[in-house]
């Protein structure tokens, strides 16, 4: 079970078609258990058997995580039948991204053991009084005679927190403020003396009812000083750099989400007969179905080039996370919406064969703010807005092949060497300056000279910006140029996986390409263009097809089961 | 990478920078930065030190953490810790590569 698409193909029959309503791992188990605030059973012991931990530990530590888009992709085949599923067990991610980037080789060993043992880590940095502003994370560690540490205050939205058997946990360690005043802790749930720790009620939520979001409330918790994960004061340091991966990964495997939005949308309107014609037929369900597939490619165009870019050049985590967690999550929740639409009635319906639906129209709305909200991608790319305009005007180079192409070699995945600031460095946005110097179809050329200008004016704005503009209390025209540059950068991607494709392949098309960068101008400027009728015919024969062959509708085309 | 008017290898001259690059950063602060005042006095955000720890290492072309301004929390002792991380980096450009 080496190769990516073995593996895939291995979890997709491990997990059955979805579609079979006797299917203990399908779309009606996943409903049902839903019901119940649960996921599938069948499906959690299908994922135990598959190993699926394993993803998440780097080679070197005996997992088979090499590369961040393989895991994503594996991932999607979970996210495409149950997010809730998904986010349980994606969420292993969140912890031990921390293990991996400032944990000493025994604390590696320990954290690759338990995952690779279908055990649980959970991750306890958040505090609902907080919000995204860790860095004044209040839970407290305070340093005992004996060099142990004793812990103090409460953690909250904790996934899983019940059923963890380890812990990764940012306390303060000291009262001064600053980015040197918490630490990172890492210790077994064994060590949760219920004398000194109360565990919180269940925290219920709209969607991904499935996930257990728990709680503690510590105090005088002791746990020994070995359990500091890096060097005390380094906490928020590290968090800032290890999140790059799950806010770039989470995001990405959520495209799977709208696959099957999308997927059920066709099942329902292919088969439903309106006004003596199929509901499929009406231009208002073909518009609607073609923008969300033509969103799904724009998404998963960004999240190759990102998830590449850690590994390819990544400096630029720190402008890519915020990019795509703000721009992905936003694509992502509008599409389903607008299908929505599309399903009439059949969109709130909690039976019947398209029961489905509804969950993951409830399933997908944590991307937008769960982990990391939008509103806070914006502020976290702002200080750097200007040095990395003003570098993509100044060095301009076309983007690394690697970032896009179908197939490509990546250098190895060097977590320790994540960056919290890019220095302007940002492959994407230096190559939006020179992606006119390629040939491009006739039908792309104008809508890319279109980004072009725009990432020019936005260029001019943006490096004009002084420093007190780009505080969180930024103007809302302000915190608009960042949102922008989003757009560029997926734009970019958008050509660049065009650039790349293998002739003959429906990547390699002009269509598809017109479609997204229409998509994209209509991200900024709601009244955009439409796709033009023999755009929309292109994407929804395309979609059709894959439909009835069940492959998927991101750029991989991979088999479904 | 910009060419400077200064030598930004010898600390005296990058501070001197540095104190103007940061004034940029305090558009209320009416004395002249002080290098030898502890910048969290000057109660930057941790946003403003992203800000200006990109801004920096954007400029200068080497390698600025955030974490950096903290662990060297005044001007003076951030340009001193620049410029031998500069001097350090043009000294191994200048040296052969080892086989």
């Amino acid at each position: 079970m080496t190769g990516i698409w073995s593996r895939t193909d291995h979890l997709e029959k491990l997990l059955g078609d979805p579609w079979d309503a006797g299917n203990p791992a399908g779309f009606a188990a996943a409903v049902a258990a839903d019901e119940r605030e649960e996921t599938a059973a069948a499906a959690e012991a299908a994922l135990d058997d598959f190993g699926l931990h394993a993803e998440f530990v780097p080679r070197a530590l005996g997992g088979r995580l090499e590369r961040v888009d393989d895991m994503v992709e594996l991932m999607r085949s979970v996210y495409r039948r149950d997010p809730a599923l998904g986010l349980g067990r994606g969420g292993q991610l969140l912890p031990t991204v921390h293990v991996w980037t400032a944990g000493s080789p025994e604390q590696r060993r320990e954290a690759a053991g338990l995952l690779l043992d279908n055990r649980r880590i959970t991750c306890a940095v958040h505090e609902l009084a907080h919000g995204n502003d860790i860095s004044a994370s209040s839970f407290a560690a305070r340093r005992a005679d004996d060099g142990a540490l004793r812990l103090h205050g409460r953690k909250e939205s904790i996934s899983n927190f019940d059923r963890a058997d380890a812990l990764v946990v940012l306390a303060r360690t000291n009262e001064s403020n600053g980015p040197r005043s918490h630490s990172l802790l890492f210790f077994g749930a064994d060590l949760l003396d219920p004398a000194r720790v109360r565990v919180l009620p269940r925290f219920r939520s709209v969607g991904m009812r499935g996930l257990r979001l728990g709680g503690m409330a510590a105090d005088g918790l002791e746990v020994p000083g070995s359990a500091l994960l890096g060097a005390e004061g380094t906490g928020v340091d590290t968090v800032v750099r290890a999140f790059q991966v799950t806010r770039i990964a989470f995001p990405a495997m959520s495209t799977a989400v709208l696959d099957t939005a999308l997927r059920v949308t066709l099942h329902h309107t292919r088969g439903r007969v309106l006004y003596g014609r199929p509901a499929a037929a009406l231009p208002i369900v073909r518009t609607t179905l073609a923008e969300a597939f033509a969103d799904l490619l724009v998404c998963e165009a960004l999240c190759r080039a990102a998830t590449r870019a850690l590994q390819v050049c990544p400096q630029a985590g720190s402008v890519h996370a915020p990019t795509v967690k703000y721009l992905v999550a936003g694509l992502l929740t509008d599409a389903v919406e607008r299908l929505s639409t599309v399903m009439g009635s059949e969109f709130y319906r909690r039976d019947g064969e398209h029961a489905v639906f509804q969950k993951l129209a409830r399933d997908i709305r944590p991307v937008a703010f769960a982990h990391i909200a939008r509103a806070a991608c914006l502020s976290a790319l702002l200080p750097q807005l200007p040095g990395l305009l003003g570098r993509s005007r100044r060095d301009p180079a076309p983007a690394p092949d690697a970032l896009f192409a179908a197939e490509a070699d990546l250098p190895a995945l060097d977590l320790p060497g994540l960056r919290s600031v890019a220095g302007g460095r940002d492959p994407l946005a230096a190559s939006l300056p020179t992606v006119l110097d390629e040939e491009l179809p006739s039908a792309v050329r104008p809508l890319a000279e279109d980004h072009v200008r725009a990432f020019a004016a936005l260029t001019e704005t943006g490096t004009a910006l002084r420093p007190p503009q780009l505080a969180i209390d930024a103007e809302v025209p302000v915190r608009r140029l960042a949102a922008r540059y989003t757009v560029a950068l997926a734009a970019a991607a958008c050509l660049g996986v065009h650039r790349t494709a293998a002739s003959g392949d429906f990547l390699a098309r002009p269509e598809w390409l017109v479609a997204a960068l229409t998509r994209l101008s209509a991200v900024e400027r709601p009244s955009g263009a439409q796709l033009p009728p023999e755009i929309e015919d292109a994407l929804l024969e395309e979609l059709g097809d894959r439909y009835d062959r069940g492959l998927s509708f991101g750029l991989s085309a991979r088999p479904y089961a | 990478m910009t060419t400077f008017a200064f030598d930004p290898t010898v600390p005296a001259q990058l501070e001197g920078w540095l104190v103007e690059r940061l004034a940029e950063y305090l558009p209320d602060l009416s004395e002249a930065v002080d290098p030898h005042r502890d910048l969290g006095e000057y109660g930057l955000d941790s946003i403003a030190v992203v800000a200006f720890a990109a801004d920096v290492e954007e400029r200068l072309g080497t390698a600025v953490d955030p974490g950096a301004i903290w662990d060297h929390p005044t001007i003076a002792r951030l340009a001193e810790h620049l410029a031998s991380e500069l001097a350090a980096a043009a000294g191994a450009d200048e040296r052969p590569q080892a086989a």
